[in-house]
């Protein structure tokens, strides 16, 4: 039985008025988003695109490397590091211009990271300092508490191109913070030499005379004040310290080691391992020796040092080995056949050691070394007077080539040649007259000097 | 609810790549300097390097040219060097000037149509008979042609004992010994190997540059004064000269007297190496001393590219300077001397870094083109590396491959005491066209007492430039010989000319410059100076006569003992 009587109760209704606030409050939740909206995109600079850059005939390792450098741009288009990333991609291969370009975009988007100011200077060089130079003066203010490097590149460049009186406050300046930063007493030597100021020039270059870093560059400036101020003995000391570096080392700019991993390929690989080998730092040169050979088996050169990497290290087997594979790639390729001959000389095969240095000569005639190698495996094999004509050849097409002189005198003794042996080992003092062999030899004669007609 | 947000549209991605910017066109000239003059002196010869894809690296070096009076009938002729290669049958080719200016080719029955990978010439009188003789260089070849009377020229490589199996660049005739017989010296540059294949940044081919050849040594012959079978005979005293130890990338030659001894000093310009200066010890021996005098490197302590070499006094203190040429991307070297026998690096100072553009240098000149008297520069550029990004024109005279080299030659004026200002933008004759220039020489070849020049540029005609007559200034041209050698050119004399308390010196040896050689008569620009108060000779050999002056604006032979010695400093 219902109950009609009773009534049920209804949910409690809200007053019309209350859902206002609701909606006002949607509302202006969506007016501030399109105010963020507009105020982003107002400030949001436009993006172009990187330019397009032709890549044939390029190395393929360099357009890999590029292609995923744009493929990190692509995917993250406002970010200041993939535009960073490829920009200095693009510049350490080769293509300043694009490199350029994108990093401008990238201090756009970070205008106070003073690296991207700083690269973007670098990309200028060598063909427009004055650009390059107004970009590195505003990141050197920006990047001064962190490192002298751009400070210290700018007065370089500066110098480098005649305006050392410009780059002389920059010096001072990064001596104020580091006082015993030899590049910049150098920097300063060299100002002072301009101004025509020896006495304070010899000053700073004999701060600096003993750092690896300005030892040669420091002594070399000094031979010459050391003339023009009447010190002629340290004049010479110091050409002598300059004659026996190769090449200061490189000092270390934090930004641009940053940046070495980008420059890839089979140039970059080969101007490392050659710049390592030049100052006899084998061992660093051989894994990236072999990086090369491994992305780039067909590399000649490659092989050519690890051949000859192995030749310091006495592996004549391994030697021989590496140059053979640089012949199955260049069967002309004259320093392989040398050196080939110079491997199997190491292991006695001096036949075979013959035959190559002949197929060498038969490519580069007058190649001094492949003659003087060629006399030594003929003396080997008692082939005297083709020895001697080798050495005779060798010397005729390089006559500092002292060995040769030496081996040449050695066989006239041999045969009793007593005063051709003697001539020529006069010679070979002209060509260098501390020789220990050539010393040696002639001090024989000393004790019975050759009758002379 | 979610609010989204839309990058702008992209603007479409541009289809050109980059190129390289173009220097300005050059500015409309009111008083040029030069005149092209070429064909007008039916001059008719194209430099070719031969076929350049295989990236043979002489063919990007270019070749030199001489100026010689070879039948001594007082006017100029001229040779130039091909570089194509042996068996080409592409000649260097002679052309005598005609007593109405013009030049005629006579090649054929010269002696002197030798083909090969010439590159450097040096003409001196080896002989002693009064006829220059010439002396060609060139990769693995160096070849010696006496002059017969001045009718043709036979060659006396072998005989002469002349044997440089090396990469020469430049040579020079010189008597280092002071005994009145001309010397060979011979800048070798590097020990190259064709098989060596080189690349750019990029990996692309290029032509190598010396770096990762071994230097080559120098050669120095020295003349016995002998002859047999008509051939003068040499001796190689490479070796005991101290040549030999001192091996370096040589590209160009300078012989005069440095130290101011009387004996005749050589200057290497070395690529990429420290320049050498020989010291010439005066006993048949050099010393290399180039660090100590401050000529090796530039201010900043740094290797250079070192390739032209210009001889000239900027500063008319009496000394010689040297002017030296390097890549676009270094700084031309103005090496100032003072105290002699030391130099010290003044391009900053002079101005000369102030440059409406910038270019690989080659072949360089100092000498004075406006007859102002002051010592102006001149050279010529090209490039050794291919431009990047070069958008290449089809109609290019220089072709598709050789044009990614080319660039504009520059012009500096003396100014002032110690400026030179760069006039390249007024002078489109010399410095309008691009290039891959090379050698450059100097010379009056016309008499007419303006300095004229000749470029030599890879894969282009020669050029001819008439030197305007329209400037101002009064001049002199001076031989001086000696009339017990048959008068031949006094090469390693010094001349000074004075007049109205002020002097000008110059030094006698036509082989500077890059691969060349000049006139060897001197030309002196002598500004308003209508009458010279007199001439100082200092021969080879020491001697100093004093010869009268008189009128300017002539040329003027002095001969050695028809001068009154000398008594007093000047």
């Amino acid at each position: 039985m219902s109950n009609r009587n009773h009534t049920e109760a209804s949910p409690p209704q809200q007053a019309p008025s209350s859902s206002l606030p609701k909606v006002i409050g949607m509302l202006v939740l969506i007016g501030i988003g399109i105010g963020i909206g507009a105020f982003w995109k107002f400030n949001q600079k436009e993006i172009t695109p990187p330019p397009l850059v032709e890549l044939k005939d390029v190395d393929p390792l360099i357009v890999s490397t590029i292609k995923a450098a744009e493929n990190r741009l692509h995917s993250d288009p406002h970010s200041a590091t993939a535009w960073g990333d490829l920009g200095i991609t693009y510049w350490v291969n080769g293509f300043s211009e694009p490199g350029a370009y994108c990093l401008t975009q990238a201090r756009t988007l970070e205008p106070k990271v003073g690296k991207w100011v700083y690269y973007d200077g670098l990309t200028y060089l060598p063909d427009d300092k004055e650009s390059a130079i107004t970009r590195i003066k505003e990141a050197a203010d920006m990047l001064d508490s962190d490192s002298f490097a751009p400070r210290l590149r700018l007065a370089n460049i500066l110098s480098e191109d005649g305006r050392i009186l410009e780059a002389e406050p920059y010096y001072r300046q990064v001596l104020e913070k580091r006082a015993d930063n030899p590049m910049a007493q150098l920097g300063l030597g060299h100002a002072a030499n301009a101004n025509g100021q020896p006495e304070e020039a010899i000053q700073y270059y004999e701060r600096c005379a003993d750092h690896a870093y300005t030892r040669k560059a420091a002594h070399t400036a000094l031979a010459s004040l050391y003339l023009r101020t009447n010190q002629p003995e340290k004049a010479n000391a110091s050409q002598k310290i300059v004659e026996s570096i190769e090449m200061d080392e490189e000092w270390e700019d934090p930004y641009l080691t940053q940046v070495k991993p980008y420059r890839v390929g089979k140039t970059a690989w080969l101007d490392s391992v050659s710049n390592l080998v030049r100052r006899g730092r084998f061992k660093d040169a051989l894994p990236l020796v072999k990086k090369i050979i491994q992305y780039y088996p067909d590399t000649t050169k490659a092989h050519i040092f690890l051949g000859n990497i192995y030749l310091s290290d006495k592996k004549y087997q391994e030697a021989e080995a590496s140059m053979r594979e640089a012949l199955k790639y260049d069967p002309e390729a004259v320093e392989a056949l040398v050196q080939l001959g110079v491997s199997l000389f190491w292991q006695k095969r001096f036949d075979e050691s013959i035959a190559m240095l002949k197929s060498a000569l038969i490519h580069s005639p007058e190649l001094a070394e492949a003659q003087y190698n060629l006399g030594l495996g003929l003396a080997s094999t008692s082939k005297t007077s083709e020895a001697k004509e080798a050495f005779a050849k060798a010397i005729r097409s390089k006559p500092g080539l002292v060995d040769a002189y030496v081996g040449l005198a050695t066989l006239f003794l041999q045969d009793r040649q007593i005063e051709e042996a003697y001539k020529t080992l006069i010679k070979a003092r002209e060509v260098s007259p501390n020789h220990p062999r050539v010393v040696s030899l002639l001090q024989q004669f000393e004790r019975t000097p050759p009758k002379t007609p | 609810m979610v609010v989204t947000f839309c990058l702008s549209a992209c603007k479409p991605a541009s289809k050109e790549t980059t190129s390289t910017p173009k220097p300005p066109a050059p500015k409309p000239v009111s008083k040029e300097w030069f005149s092209d003059v070429t064909d007008q002196l039916g001059i008719r010869f194209a430099h070719n390097p031969g076929d350049p894809s295989d990236y043979f690296m002489p063919r990007s070096l270019g070749s030199g040219v001489a100026l010689l009076d070879y039948n001594r009938d007082g006017l100029m002729d001229i040779y130039c060097l091909q570089n194509t290669g042996p068996d080409t049958g592409n000649l260097n080719q002679l052309f005598r000037q005609k007593s109405d200016g013009t030049f005629e080719n006579t090649t054929e029955s010269s002696g002197l149509g030798i083909d090969g990978h010439n590159m450097g010439v040096a003409v001196g009188d080896v002989t002693n008979d009064g006829f220059p003789d010439v002396l060609v260089v060139g990769y693995l070849s160096s070849r010696l042609f006496i002059n017969v009377e001045g009718s043709h020229f036979k060659e006396v490589t072998r005989e002469a004992g002349i044997d440089n199996p090396a990469w020469g660049m430049s040579a020079s005739f010189l008597d280092f010994d002071r005994d009145g017989w001309l010397d060979i010296v011979i800048a070798n540059y590097i020990e190259y190997a064709p098989s060596v294949a080189c690349t750019n940044n990029r990996g692309e081919r290029e032509f190598c540059g010396p770096d990762g050849f071994p230097s080559a040594v120098p050669k120095l012959y020295r003349n016995s004064g002998n002859m047999e079978k008509g051939s003068p005979l040499f001796e190689d005293v490479t070796t005991s000269s101290g040549l030999a130890r001192v091996p370096g990338p040589g590209l160009g030659v300078a012989c005069f007297d440095v130290d101011g001894d009387g004996w005749t000093d050589i200057f290497f310009a070395d690529d990429a190496k420290p320049n050498r200066l020989l010291i010439n010890q005066n006993n048949g021996q050099f010393q290399e001393e180039g660090l100590k005098r401050g000529i090796a490197l530039d201010a900043m302590g740094q290797t250079r590219a070192n390739m032209g070499v210009g001889v000239g006094d900027v500063d008319n203190d009496g000394l010689l300077d040297l002017f030296v040429t390097h890549l676009a991307t270094e700084r031309h070297t103005l090496w100032r001397q003072g105290p002699r026998g030391m130099f010290s690096d003044r391009t900053a100072s002079f101005g000369l870094n102030a440059t409406s553009w910038r270019g690989t240098g080659f072949g360089a000149l100092m000498g004075d083109f406006n007859n102002d008297g002051q010592t102006d520069i001149a050279f010529v550029n090209g490039d050794i590396r291919a431009k990047m990004n070069a958008t290449i024109e089809p109609d290019h005279p220089l072709g598709p491959f050789w044009q990614k080299y080319a660039q504009r030659n520059q012009l500096f004026m003396h100014e002032g005491a110690t400026t030179f200002k760069d006039i390249s933008d007024q002078n489109p004759s010399f410095c309008g066209d691009e290039n891959v220039g090379r050698g450059l020489v100097s010379g009056d070849i016309n008499n007419d007492g303006v300095v004229d020049m000749i470029l030599s540029g890879i894969a282009a005609p020669v050029k001819v430039l008439q030197g305007n007559p329209e400037t101002n200034g009064h001049w002199l041209i001076v031989q001086a010989t000696l009339p017990n050698a048959g008068n031949r050119d006094d090469i390693g004399a010094e001349i000074i000319v004075s007049a109205a308390g002020k002097t000008w010196h110059r030094w006698l040896n036509p082989g500077m410059s890059y691969m060349c050689s000049n006139d060897p008569r001197l030309h002196f620009g002598l500004g308003d100076m209508t009458q010279i108060d007199s001439i100082r000779v200092i021969w080879s050999d020491g001697g100093q006569e004093d010869f009268p002056g008189g009128d300017t604006d002539r040329m003027v032979s002095l001969q050695k003992g028809s001068g009154t010695p000398s008594k007093e400093p000047l």
